[in-house]
């Protein structure tokens, strides 16, 4: 093994990880701020990578401009289920509310198998499948777009949160949604928006990666495992740790590959996020008071 | 595995279930013995059946004794605990494949099989226990759905146990189908009686109050002297075993495991679906919610094929559609289940 291959190795981890910092961000949004584990997050990754496979290489359209309405259709998706049920939900407890999404898991991947089959799809990119050269590393112009889109997404979310007026009363509505209520925040309209950002910002993290990986509708608990791996690493709401931490876990995946055949990289991720959950064990509650 | 050495509750803990008993009071609307009487009445009905009954209506009764014990199993922690447990399969996958791997290398007989089946799932159970019964109910949910995809991965990878083919498994060759039917008709309907009577013991036993008090308010119980991890860890592994020795008995039964029929989903959709459609914490849901939930899914296999939506024929996944669909129906309105329309809840006693 040379040096190259590391660096190779290096730089695939870190586009890799630039995407999953894409795939977790929602799931952290939403249990950061309004407190719901949506253990459906990953049939929305899967169902929103199978439309823009759908429309890039179904019906032929630009890979670049379909992110929007993909994007679109899940934030307007995620207003209709938190007023259909996440809001119904809202004083309950949380296994009535996990017990929920979990049924809509099932809906969610029962209709994607119904329309596109359980078939593996690979995004066919067009103008974008081409492999760039630098030096002693080539690395694939998809993986660049996507990383890079990921990275100005989560940047641009954590101004957003950190600068502007909206951002500070979602920050306050994480905090204490009775003090948010009596300082004027309309908790229940706020609360809807974000919920539909962050099933928009799934689907956003299905985008790039259908943009980056072949996959499968019912192999989703894989993307789930990984978008709480990260989740776990990077603490709740904040968009750059999230970033962070997805960069972390792109490259021990790709230098564990290195190392050891690609069937058993998994194992060595689900390891550390056994490992991480016995750590960090303080989990959400310690987490919690981390602003956002 | 923390264990407490005393039998007897120390006054702390006496306080505390004192509490937990007061906070989970109901008043029925019916009288306490009807509910025993009823499942002793299903019993017995059940008990000459396979015998008497067609050989379709004797698998599909097994089908449903099946979900019985492992459901009961589930609905300990799942159920009276308020944990989550959507890798169900795990359980039920681990036993299935240690009765599997034993008739496979050494050829062992199903009764053999069932206490290994038992450990191998009860083993398991420590293991994702440990890991996260100590974090909050999410940790625990969101692990165990992640963990039956890891298992898929393990056993997929691994040769002894068949790879992805799978391995088969072989009753003995000199019954008839008949016989077979029978024998595992009562096997599961031994077994489902055990696991009813177990989760009857629990629910009136001081183990089941501070079930109870966790589920309510965890922190509250702690603090009141229930040792809450110890509790939980003990309701995982009760009802793993109950779900392993249920798993080692279904291999024999099917003839046939392979990773992704073992390790799937569709088991844990259905064993959530029987607990919460019977009802969450009472020993009486699982078993009226198996025959509600499998005499759904023959009638949706029967009837779907035949309609037709807009001119097209309904593919197969839409019978797990509506099982979703309905889930998230009990989950928005029905929240107690069959039984809990039975009884009338007096509210919440106390609130830490």
């Amino acid at each position: 093994m040379n040096i190259d291959t590391i660096v190779q190795a290096f730089a695939n981890g870190l586009l890799l990880g630039g995407v999953y910092g894409g795939l977790a961000i929602g799931l952290s949004l939403i249990l950061g701020v309004l407190r719901i584990v949506n253990i459906a997050h990953s049939v929305i990754i899967i169902f929103a990578g199978l439309l823009y496979w759908q429309l890039v290489t179904g019906f032929g359209l630009d890979p670049l401009a379909m992110i929007l309405p993909v994007v679109a259709l899940a934030y307007l998706f995620g207003l209709v289920v938190h007023r259909g049920m996440a809001q119904q939900l809202a004083r309950e407890d949380n296994s009535t509310v996990m017990l929920a999404f979990f049924g809509l898991l099932v809906v969610l991947e029962s209709i994607a198998v119904m329309i596109w089959t359980t078939d593996t799809r690979t995004v066919a990119l067009g103008y974008l499948a081409n492999v760039i050269e630098l030096g002693p590393i080539s690395v694939p112009l998809t993986r660049v777009v996507a990383a890079l889109i990921t990275v100005g997404v989560l940047v641009g979310l954590h101004f957003f949160l950190t600068r502007t007026l909206t951002g500070s009363a979602i920050r306050g509505l994480s905090q204490n949604p009775d003090v948010a209520s009596m300082v004027g925040i309309d908790v229940t309209r706020l609360s809807r928006r974000v919920f539909a950002a962050g099933i928009a910002f799934a689907a956003f993290g299905g985008v790039v990666l259908a943009m980056t990986q072949s996959f499968n509708p019912q192999e989703h608990y894989r993307w789930l495992a990984w978008a709480f791996l990260v989740v776990i690493l990077g603490g709740l709401g904040s968009a750059l740790r999230t970033l962070i931490a997805g960069l972390i876990v792109g490259v021990i995946e790709t230098m564990v590959g290195i190392f050891i055949p690609f069937q058993y990289t998994y194992l060595v991720l689900y390891g550390i996020l056994a490992v991480a959950l016995l750590v960090r064990s303080e989990g959400l509650s310690g987490a919690k008071q981390r602003i956002i | 595995m923390p264990t407490d050495k005393s039998t007897n509750p120390t006054p702390t803990e006496n306080i505390a279930l004192a509490q937990a008993k007061a906070s989970v009071v109901t008043t029925r609307s019916i009288p306490r013995w009807v509910f025993p009487v009823a499942a002793a009445v299903i019993f017995l009905v059940l008990a000459p059946m396979g015998a008497a009954a067609s050989l379709g209506i004797v698998t599909t009764l097994t089908a449903i004794l099946f979900y019985v014990i492992v459901a009961q199993g589930w609905n300990l922690l799942g159920g009276y605990g308020g944990y989550l447990n959507f890798g169900a399969a795990i359980f039920v996958g681990s036993g299935a494949y240690m009765a599997a791997w034993l008739n496979d290398s050494f050829d062992w007989p199903v009764w053999a099989t069932l206490i290994p089946g038992g450990i191998a799932a009860v083993v398991v159970s420590i293991v994702i226990g440990y890991a996260t019964l100590r974090l909050r109910s999410h940790y625990f949910a969101i692990f165990t759905l992640v963990l039956t995809f890891l298992a898929l991965t393990v056993v997929k990878n691994t040769p002894a146990l068949g790879g992805a083919i799978g391995l088969f498994v072989r009753v003995d060759r000199g019954l008839d189908s008949r016989q077979i039917g029978m024998l595992f008709f009562y096997l599961m309907f031994g077994l489902a009686i055990l696991a009813t009577v177990v989760a009857y013991l629990v629910e009136n036993s001081n183990f089941g109050y501070a079930l109870r008090a966790i589920s309510e308010d965890e922190p509250a119980a702690q603090v009141l002297g229930v040792k809450t991890v110890s509790v939980k860890l003990r309701a995982l592994v009760l009802g793993a075993a109950l779900g392993g020795i249920a798993g080692s008995a279904w291999a024999f039964w099917t003839g046939y495991i392979e990773p992704t029929g073992a390790f799937s989903v569709k088991i844990a959709l259905d064993i959530v679906l029987v607990c919460v459609i019977g009802g969450l914490g009472s020993w009486l849901g699982p078993l009226i919610g198996s025959f509600i939930v499998v005499g759904l899914e023959q009638i949706l296999r029967v009837t779907l094929p035949g309609l037709d939506l807009f001119g097209f024929e309904l593919p197969a996944e839409t019978n797990r559609l509506i099982l979703g669909v309905i889930l998230i129906v009990f989950a928005l309105f029905i929240r107690r289940g069959v039984i809990g329309l039975l009884k009338k809840r007096r509210g919440r006693a106390i609130a830490v």
